[in-house]
């Protein structure tokens, strides 16, 4: 009886401490959104709700498909190539012990470590001289290696999670390194690599400056560099309307994804279980 | 590793040689991507940026070797050498709120109750908005003529008569680290999230059955074995806070009266506004030699003592 | 290219980043070849700042229909411009037109990004009707670089039913600044929620651009002729500031001016509740008129009379990246015509660059563009070499000197101690 009554207490503070915190959490969203359908320059002058905001949105230089469709590639490009890239270096970093092992681990934390603009710079320059720069392909690559620092750092923390015996049974087994790698331990360290992907997914959706320094031409451009344009006015003035529609806009991918993805954060706890 | 080694090493065979070398070829094959990432797109744009770091570099023209004079230069770089500490203040108290949210957010979260995604959801959210659009709808917030802020806080009993969110050097920072808060606190409960759920269930149910309160458990199982991701979470919340620009830069813009310029922003003004890329590349390669040497310091109080 | 010793190295580099690009990914879709800025069949490239696109694009737009040489342009975010600039040029890439806000032209000239074009501006035929001050800061002795763009200027925009509410007949023109405060306290006793005026005070190139021609309008000067030393500190310009002083201490001017940057100027005045704001022409344009809210324009007065207003826009020139210079030329001549500066900037109610086109039938019919048109004769456009970096950058000398001069305790003090800070800015 009392047990019950004290599970139930704690239901309820959970719960309340939950609601509260996302209430303090969702509040500037749901203002963008209000503010975003509301006021003068969303009605045209009239009282009430209007879309204005977001059909000058829609309508605004290239066009938002154009635009969505360049962030979509340079997005997809990045989260493959980030994830490639980590969950094999990933898996080097926890499990071989090979030469410059940790210089590769200290190099690619650096790149954590320098001011964006700067590296930009020469990175430009290098790109023009191999015929790169004006493609979302440069912009993807650049993306892939500012996600490094974060991805394999996950990853191997990940890999070092797991127990030496799952991979030595399955290497016993006749698996390849490879083999190991894809049929035991990818399902093992499935939520880190949610987290890096989705992590990929953020930078790359929203990043700004390398896709501005990177491609010349407006059509390429992507939605955040479309975004900012069109909010910023003369003299520091910014469309606050268009700012908070871009939010809205830019935020439901984001919400559709982390929704979608919710369930493999669940079966972390599962993956736990088939180990013992 | 040692005494497993060392006493046998004369009785290995070539075969235990030829698997060392085996592994180090294989960890070469799988790094190989991040190596060729690291090098092309990393160290080899980072050198060019030291050598810039080395000339007089006009925006066009030849530069010209003046070394060390950019580096001579950045003790003089008022600017900069204010930003200094404010910046380090401002990394270390962020650091701390992000690592003390995103940890009570985290153990919050992992629980299993129905209708936990939604709550993940929410706090995760923030981090789908670009960090400068974050700063222009927090700067839109703190308005007194357009935002709801004071209103709001006013309704409370928060506060009375007028808010002033950016107006004083004090007010302008704890502003910006709410913003930030706001916004980065979800991503690291997403990374401390990642962490807990790699802990096997049974160390909890072991230490549920000795007894162990739920402190005890926290201080003694889940803390020490979320070491690898706290020290992660440390790398990025330190040098991205040291690190930062956009924030400030669309919050406060470094005011009222300069008093808060990151280091970045001074290094942007050197590079963007006076032209002068030779020493914007000086004083980003400062911060680089900086931030390496913290994060080893880190790294360093963060290393497993009894490493197999 | 900058460092021809490097190629062997540029080879090895470009090959791992073609084998890169091969195997991470082939789908894709934007065709990523080079785009030299001239060639035969090129579209000529063109960058813009997003602040004043929506004109440039109308230019655009309306020759490439009419032409069989594309012109193509990009807009780049305002806060962005000076960084795309700024690589760029390092990589010589930058777009055969390039814009840009007046007031960088003279820095701009000073890093040879463009061409030389007085002589042909000379053979239009019409060079002493574009845009004076445009066209002296983008001179270099006898060089000439640039062309006006578009043109912008400050006023003070009003709104006409919170006058009337305060007793203001809003058709009365304004006779001094100091009638100005009057009238903006008289507005802000309307009620607690309700402003006199408005203005963004945290941000030193508006201020600069709004209460300048105050200084003007007093008969004074903000900043040399040569554009090395602040006169800031001068009897008008002091008198000026002390009116803003008092503004701000009595209530006339809200507290949240202190802090505008300008991100909320525009929807602060737009939600009606504002008797009076210092802004650019372009509040006409973007903020809607409502039943609360009917937008009048007047010019910046001084202390005592007179009346004046800064006239900024964008130039723009041919950059030394730019392979066809001719067919550039043939772009930018054609944006100055009478076919380009009515059909197409009057048409959307913008200024025309060229005086002589000032009264058309489009301004005509809205006599707050008539009003603006006869501010850019009256206003000015300061010229100096490190303007940007002095009054623009939010971190440069100004900012604080000027904040202080409007909020702190005495506009005097405020200037007499700032000004050598700012002078020793602009000499730099």
């Amino acid at each position: 009886m009392t047990g019950n009554l004290v599970k139930r207490l704690r239901g309820v503070s959970f719960y309340s401490t939950n609601v509260v915190l996302a209430v303090l959490f969702l509040s500037p969203l749901v203002w963008s959104f209000y503010s975003s359908v509301h006021g003068p320059r969303a009605t045209g002058g009239k009282g009430g709700f209007g879309p204005d905001n977001y059909i000058r949105l829609a309508e605004y230089g290239a066009g938002l498909g154009r635009y969505t469709w360049n962030t979509s590639v340079v997005t997809v490009l990045t989260v493959i190539g980030t994830l490639l890239v980590t969950v094999l270096g990933g898996y080097a970093l926890a499990r071989f012990q090979f030469p410059g092992k940790n210089l590769l681990f200290i190099g690619a934390l650096a790149i954590l470590m320098v001011p964006h603009p700067t590296i930009l710079v020469p990175l430009y320059t290098m790109l023009n001289w191999v015929g790169l720069q004006n493609s979302l392909v440069s912009v993807a690559l650049v993306l892939v290696m500012f996600q490094l620092p974060f991805g394999l750092f996950m990853m191997r923390n990940a890999f070092e999670a797991l127990p030496k015996e799952l991979e030595e049974a399955a290497l016993l087994d006749g698996c390849g390194n490879l083999g190991a790698l894809r049929r035991v331990l990818l399902p093992a360290v499935t939520p880190a690599m949610v987290t890096v992907g989705m992590f990929a997914f953020l930078a790359s959706w929203n990043e700004f400056l390398t896709p501005l320094i990177f491609l010349t031409e407006g059509r390429n451009f992507t939605l955040p560099i479309a975004l900012v344009s069109l909010r910023s006015g003369e003299m520091g003035t910014v469309d606050l309307g268009a700012l908070q529609a871009g939010i809205v806009v830019a935020a439901i991918p984001c919400l559709l994804m982390f929704t979608l993805l919710q369930r493999h954060y669940v079966r972390g706890f599962t993956a736990g279980a088939v180990r013992g | 590793m040692s005494t497993i080694t060392s006493a046998p090493r004369s009785r290995r065979s070539d075969g235990a040689r030829r698997r060392a070398r085996t592994e180090a070829t294989s960890g070469l094959l799988f790094s190989l991507p991040a190596i060729l990432f690291v090098v092309v797109l990393f160290i080899v744009p980072l050198v060019l940026a030291a050598w810039m770091s080395l000339n007089d570099w006009p925006l066009i023209g030849d530069p010209s070797f003046n070394a060390p004079d950019n580096y001579v230069a950045i003790s003089n770089n008022k600017l900069f050498m204010d930003s200094v500490l404010f910046t380090l203040k401002y990394t270390a108290v962020v650091t701390v709120i992000f690592l003390a949210v995103a940890l009570g957010l985290a153990l919050l979260v992992q629980s299993t109750r129905p209708g936990v995604g939604l709550f993940r959801t929410a706090f995760l959210l923030p981090a789908a908005v670009g960090v400068a659009s974050s700063a222009l709808l927090f700067y839109a917030m703190y308005n007194n003529d357009y935002g709801p802020l004071d209103d709001v806080l006013r309704a409370l009993g928060l506060i009375s008569g007028d808010a002033d969110f950016l107006g004083t050097p004090n007010a302008a920072f704890a502003s910006t680290v709410l913003m930030v808060t706001w916004r980065f606190a979800g991503f690291y409960m997403i990374v401390l999230l990642t962490g807990l759920q790699a802990i096997p269930v049974e160390v909890y149910e072991a230490s549920r059955m000795d007894g162990a309160s739920w402190w005890q458990t926290l201080r003694l199982i889940t803390l020490p074995l979320l070491k690898p991701t706290i020290l992660l979470v440390l790398v990025l919340s330190v040098t991205g806070s040291l690190l930062a620009f956009e924030p400030f830069y669309v919050l406060t813009a470094g005011g009222p009266s300069n008093s808060t310029v990151t280091m970045v922003i001074a290094m942007f003004r050197e590079a963007f506004t006076l032209f002068d890329l030779g020493s914007a590349a000086a004083i980003a390669m400062v911060i680089l030699v900086a931030l390496v040497a913290i994060n080893l310091g880190q790294m360093y109080a963060f290393r497993d003592k009894d490493k197999k | 290219m900058r460092n021809p010793s490097r190629r062997p190295s540029t080879y090895l580099v470009g090959l791992m980043l073609g084998a890169l690009a091969l195997t991470a990914c082939s789908a894709d879709p934007a065709e990523s070849s080079e785009t030299p800025t001239g060639g035969a069949q090129q579209p000529i490239t063109m960058w813009a700042r997003a602040a004043t696109a929506s004109q440039s694009q109308a230019l655009v737009d309306a020759w490439n229909a009419e032409n069989d040489r594309k012109v193509e342009l990009t807009v780049v975010p305002t806060d962005n411009y000076l960084q795309k600039v700024g690589v760029a040029a390092g990589s010589n890439d930058l777009p055969c037109l390039m814009a840009s806000d007046v007031i960088y032209m003279p820095n701009f000239l000073d890093k040879n990004l463009y061409v030389d074009i007085a002589e042909r501006i000379e053979a239009l035929g019409f060079a002493d009707t574009l845009a004076q001050g445009h066209i002296r800061l983008s001179s270099d002795g006898d060089a000439v670089y640039g062309v006006p763009h578009n043109v912008s200027v400050s006023a003070i925009f009003q709104n006409d039913v919170l006058l009337e509410q305060a007793g203001i007949d809003p058709a009365k023109e304004l006779g001094s600044l100091e009638e100005l405060a009057e009238n903006a306290a008289k507005v802000a006793a309307l009620g607690d929620d309700i402003d006199g005026l408005y203005y963004t005070g945290n941000n030193a190139g508006s201020i600069s651009f709004t209460h300048f021609p105050a200084i003007w309008a007093s008969g004074g000067q903000a900043i040399s002729a040569d554009g090395t030393e602040s006169l800031l500190n001068s009897k008008e310009s002091v008198a000026v500031f002390d009116v803003f002083n008092k503004m701000f201490s009595t209530g006339a001017s809200p507290a949240s001016v202190r802090n505008e940057s300008g991100a909320t100027r525009n929807e602060v005045f737009g939600s009606g509740k504002v008797g009076y704001v210092l802004a650019s022409n372009s509040v006409v344009q973007t903020v809607p008129e409502t039943d609360g809210l009917k937008i009048g324009v007047q010019g910046i007065p001084g202390v005592g009379g007179g009346v004046s207003g800064y006239v900024g826009g964008d130039s723009i020139g041919i950059t030394v990246s730019c392979g066809d210079v001719d067919a550039a030329w043939e772009f930018l001549s054609w944006t100055l015509s009478e076919e380009a500066q009515v059909g197409v900037y009057a048409q959307m109610n913008q200024l025309t660059v060229r005086s002589d086109l000032a009264e058309n039938e489009f301004a005509q019919a809205d006599p707050r563009v008539v009003r603006l048109n006869e501010l850019v004769g009256l206003g000015d456009t300061p010229k100096a070499l490190n303007y940007g970096q002095t009054f623009n950058d939010p971190n440069g000398p100004a900012l604080a000197v000027l904040r202080d001069a409007m909020f702190g305790a005495d506009a005097k003090t405020a200037l007499d101690a700032g000004n050598d800070a700012i002078t020793s800015s602009l000499g730099g």
